[in-house]
């Protein structure tokens, strides 16, 4: 079956790259120039919607953040924004209003396709439960039996430190932002608590990098949040 | 207090009750002490009285009260009372110490009054001169950044512009006679350079971005491991050949700081350290608590830096001229490209860090450079008691 990709972008030359590209790896790619067109896409019946979409920050008619929300009101489909580089809190706030993932500009090709694939894993999976099984090299995550292991070893976190991985592993491959993290691990009040998710990162790192000072795994994103390096089933990455 | 009031404000209406209220007193102490002093000591009262009235009235005003007064006095305490019947030139010398008195310092203060306003309007002028010559300066400075910046993209630009657009061209034209691993590898040019340009385009924009005085920062508190960890992975995934040594102990502090920022100062830290390593010498990274600060050093084994240069490199858009002698000049030369912003970024992030940035020699030759960050009294941190591992 053939995957659609709305692509929301006004430049163009990128637009005509990223739709060739796109359809060199096998996607079908509905290409739109603004917000407005964008929305028109969604007005078609069901059938014809597109798979996910890959929205611009900087549109002419909008910031892109009421299209997130007006998708978000009407479908699960998985976004991915692009953006310029100075857009830092712009870009953290798409991402808290529900868009799945980023990428800066200039992106390779490579790095956007991997970035569609996860985004694609995890909608393809119904509900959004999210992700319960983990696997990179000799770490391996499994969430609903809380067995943690690492070269066949069994890892002993705190409930803490499980609370926190398991919100990773359930968006592996994604970035998930602090505002996310904190939320979610420690409740709404703590939102504004990085030093919390500074301190629980360290500690998970020590008991599950085998070098925590150039983490594999667990990985940094500055300025918007952790993302769990994607899955590798392999045990040579 | 009270007499830079008096002196500053000019005698209006509001304070000339004042003025009319120590009259009123001095009138009620001369009742009080009428039988009980001599007249002479009664009329001391009335001259203390003009002196100090005379502080919240006008010259004119000093006068017409004083000469009130003497009439006064002679109605009401000279002998035979209540008639003008002693002859008021038996009090001319009171008058004339009265009206002396207080015109003299109701005038000595008018004057002090006029002389102050004038000095306030001075000092206004003197203000905004200061503020026009400042306007000026920053006008100069803007405009030194507008034509570094220039320079920059006519120079630093149009190099790699001039490599993608050859390699890009021949692509386009002879795509279909050139060979496989020709294509692949004039791909290759172009994304590289791309990147290249993507480097100083961003150091570029930021340090236009962090010259302006509406900068905002995104502080939070942050883990320099992980800043470091970032910078690190980047640079080995740029220069895997390369030997890139790591030295960052656990438990440091954490930095209040702005961690895009942070990561963008020791890229390119990293990044001139790679460029100017000899094949096979290691570029090597440290952090080290030390009390109130924390110190990030970057080193490299390259030909080092001469002390002339050492803090010259950091403005915008110098670069070692590569006919200048280097400190040890056994190491020969080196490519130096694209040093021009990079090093003033660094200096401009640091400086809204409140940190400091240098280049020191490396033992036995190379390069080190220093960054200082503050380190603050740390944030609380959650409970770990209760945590038991499971």
């Amino acid at each position: 079956m053939t995957l659609t990709v709305l692509l929301i972008e006004d430049d163009l030359a990128l637009r005509a790259t990223l739709a060739r590209a796109l359809e060199l790896e096998g996607y079908r790619v509905q290409a739109a120039d603004s917000r407005a067109a964008g929305e028109a896409v969604f007005r078609q019946p069901d059938d014809a919607l597109p798979d996910l979409v890959l929205l611009d920050l900087g549109l002419p008619d909008g910031d892109g953040g009421d299209l997130i929300h007006w998708i978000r009101s009407r479908s699960g489909l998985p976004v991915l924004v692009t953006s310029a580089r100075y857009d830092d809190a712009a870009k953290v706030a798409l991402l808290d209003a529900g868009a799945d993932d980023y990428l800066v500009k200039p992106f390779s090709i490579s790095e956007l396709l991997a970035r569609i694939r996860v985004a694609l894993r995890h909608r393809s999976r119904d509900g959004s439960a999210g992700l319960t099984e983990y696997r990179h090299g000799a770490l391996e995550v499994d969430v609903s039996r809380r067995l943690v292991s690492l070269n066949g070893e069994r890892v002993r976190l705190t409930p803490t430190e499980f609370k926190l991985l398991a919100q990773l592993v359930g968006q592996a491959g994604q970035v998930i932002t602090h505002r996310q993290l904190l939320a979610e691990v420690w409740g709404p009040e703590h939102v504004g608590d990085t030093h919390y998710l500074r301190l629980y990162m360290a500690q998970l790192r020590a008991k599950l990098e085998p070098d925590p000072a150039e983490p594999r795994v667990l990985l940094t994103e500055p300025g918007v949040g952790y993302r769990l390096a994607e899955p590798l089933h392999s045990l040579t990455d | 207090m009270v007499l830079s009031k008096i002196l500053v404000d000019r005698p209006g209406a509001d304070l000339r009750w004042i003025g009319c209220v120590t009259w009123l007193a001095a009138w009620g102490l001369m009742l009080l002490l009428d039988g009980r002093v001599t007249l002479g000591n009664q009329a001391l009262v009335l001259v203390m009285a003009g002196a100090l009235a005379a502080l919240w009235l006008s010259p004119l005003q000093s006068m017409a009260f004083s000469a009130a007064a003497v009439a006064l006095f002679n109605f009401f305490f000279v002998h035979p009372r209540h008639s003008f019947a002693a002859m008021l030139r038996e009090d001319l010398l009171l008058l004339a110490t009265l009206l002396g008195v207080s015109t003299g310092i109701s005038y000595l203060l008018a004057r002090l009054r006029s002389l102050v306003t004038s000095e306030r309007l001075h000092a206004a002028e003197r203000e905004q001169a200061l503020l026009n010559e400042r306007a000026a300066i920053d006008q100069a400075q803007a405009q030194h950044l507008r034509n570094t910046l220039l320079t920059a993209i006519s120079h630093d630009y149009r190099t790699p512009l001039a490599t993608v657009t050859g390699a890009a061209s021949s692509l386009a034209a002879h795509a279909d006679e050139l060979p496989r691993d020709r294509v692949a590898e004039l791909a290759r040019t172009i994304v590289d350079e791309a990147g290249h340009l993507n480097r100083m385009t961003t150091n570029t924009l930021q340090l236009a971005r962090l010259d302006s005085d509406t900068v905002s920062l995104q502080r939070q508190w942050e883990a320099p491991e992980e800043i470091l960890a970032q910078v690190i992975a980047r640079a080995r995934r740029s220069a895997p050949s390369q030997r890139i040594e790591a030295h960052v102990p656990r438990g440091l502090p954490l930095l209040y700081c702005d961690a895009v920022l942070l990561v963008q100062l020791f890229d390119n830290l990293v990044e001139n350290a790679l460029k100017y390593s000899p094949v096979g010498g290691t570029v090597r990274i440290e952090a080290l608590h030390q009390g109130a600060q924390l110190a990030i050093r970057v080193s490299d084994a390259g030909p080092g830096v001469p002390d002339e240069w050492k803090d010259k490199v950091f403005d915008v858009f110098q670069r070692i001229d590569s006919a200048q002698p280097l400190a040890d000049a056994s190491i020969g030369s080196v490519p130096r490209r694209g040093v021009g912003v990079g090093l003033a970024v660094c200096r401009a992030i640091a400086r809204v860090h409140g940190a400091s940035i240098s280049l020191h020699d490396a033992q036995p030759h190379g390069t080190v450079a220093e960054v200082l960050l503050p380190v603050l009294p740390q944030p609380a941190m959650p409970e770990l008691l209760d945590e038991v591992a499971a």
